[in-house]
């Protein structure tokens, strides 16, 4: 009598741990589908981060957008320089101007990133050298010093915060390129054997100004 | 007779079984929670906050705007208001910040319960920390 009992146990406990997988497949298969669904937010974060990093094409140093490369910048160099993002609509503002722009994204994934814009204009600095020394008004990371001292007179050294960045015992005369840094203040000393006046040295540098943008990036896969 | 009481043993086992599968399936129901897209943009203020402070000339000595804060108390007692209106301008409207040096903070309070945009950069002097949140 048991034995008979057993097998509708049986047909109905299959039955009963077959639902039950597939039902479970079901859930698995709706939470995997669901969870590729989010690439336009990792790839609106990407993108915007990598247009922001000191090594992307539009800016001069992290967050900071150079204002004469963004007005170049279009679509054409959004993929030549971000392949990965080609298959997918992509649109860049900067303070509500459009920058680049390809397809045509409705809907999809907005990230904001804060930058400041950048405008260079060459400054230039005729120190009076009452001391031989000058202090630079802007921090820089390069200048053009234009050296032309009178006759007789020999510069044979210049420095920079005092580290030597030109040396010529036979004197120094024209235009030279300076390396300095922008993490601090520098003053230019001149060593001569004799007095330097007002137009005897020239610098040149790259004042910047800066001004807070909003970079708006929108990717619609 | 005590057998005919008993649970066909085919179904107890079906029983367990079900137990087990139900117990992988929902971990895929529940899921792991993914992170809202709020923070992600909250954390992309803090670190342009930050990254622009932080490589931004100081107003008087220093390496940059952020060492200059965190370098002694009274640096700190000098610049915070130059350093709270430089963070206004920096951020959009409709932010909130607190910058943490060690030396003091600014801004203001951080609620609780909010979601948080947080980045923290080493200066010469110390951590400083920025957390900015939905106003």
């Amino acid at each position: 009598m048991r034995g008979q009992v057993n097998l509708p146990a049986l047909a109905v406990a299959l039955l009963v741990v077959t639902t039950t997988a597939g039902l479970a497949f079901a859930l698995a298969d709706d939470a995997f589908a669901s969870a590729t669904r989010d690439t336009d937010a990792a790839s609106a974060t990407m993108l915007s981060e990598r247009l922001v990093s000191e090594r992307s094409p539009l800016t001069s140093r992290a967050n900071v957008v150079n204002r004469s490369v963004v007005a170049d910048f279009d679509a054409d160099a959004l993929t030549r320089s971000f392949p990965v993002s080609t298959d997918a609509a992509v649109r860049i503002r900067l303070d509500d101007q459009p920058v680049a722009e390809r397809g045509d994204p409705t809907g999809g994934t907005t990230v904001e990133r804060v930058v400041l814009l950048e405008r260079q204009e060459p400054a230039t600095l005729e120190p009076t050298l009452a001391t031989n020394r000058v202090t630079l008004p802007r921090r820089t990371e390069a200048a053009t010093l234009r050296l032309d001292p009178p006759n007789g007179t020999t510069v044979s050294t210049v420095r920079a915060n005092g580290r030597i960045v030109l040396h010529d015992p036979g004197g120094l005369d024209g235009a030279y390129g300076l390396d300095l840094s922008r993490y601090a203040t520098i003053t230019l000393s001149f060593d001569a054997d004799g007095p330097l006046r007002e137009g005897d040295a020239t610098v040149t540098y790259r004042a910047s100004e800066t001004t807070k943008a909003l970079l708006e990036v929108t990717v619609d896969a | 007779m005590p057998d005919r009481a008993q649970l066909p043993l085919a179904l107890v086992e079906a029983a367990v079984g079900v137990v087990l599968v139900l117990a992988v399936g929902t971990a895929f129901a529940f899921g792991v929670p993914t992170p809202a897209s709020e923070p992600t943009q909250l954390d992309a203020y803090a670190d342009d906050a930050a990254t622009v402070l932080a490589s931004e000339p100081p107003r008087h000595a220093g390496t940059t705007r952020l060492a200059e804060v965190a370098r002694s108390e009274a640096a700190f007692e000098r610049e915070a208001a130059a350093l709270v209106r430089r963070t206004d301008r920096i951020l959009p409207a409709n932010l909130l910040y607190r910058v943490e040096t060690p030396h003091g903070s600014v801004g203001y309070p951080v609620p609780a319960g909010v979601a948080v945009g947080e980045r923290t950069v080493a200066t010469g002097y110390g951590p400083v920390t920025i957390r900015v949140w939905y106003a």
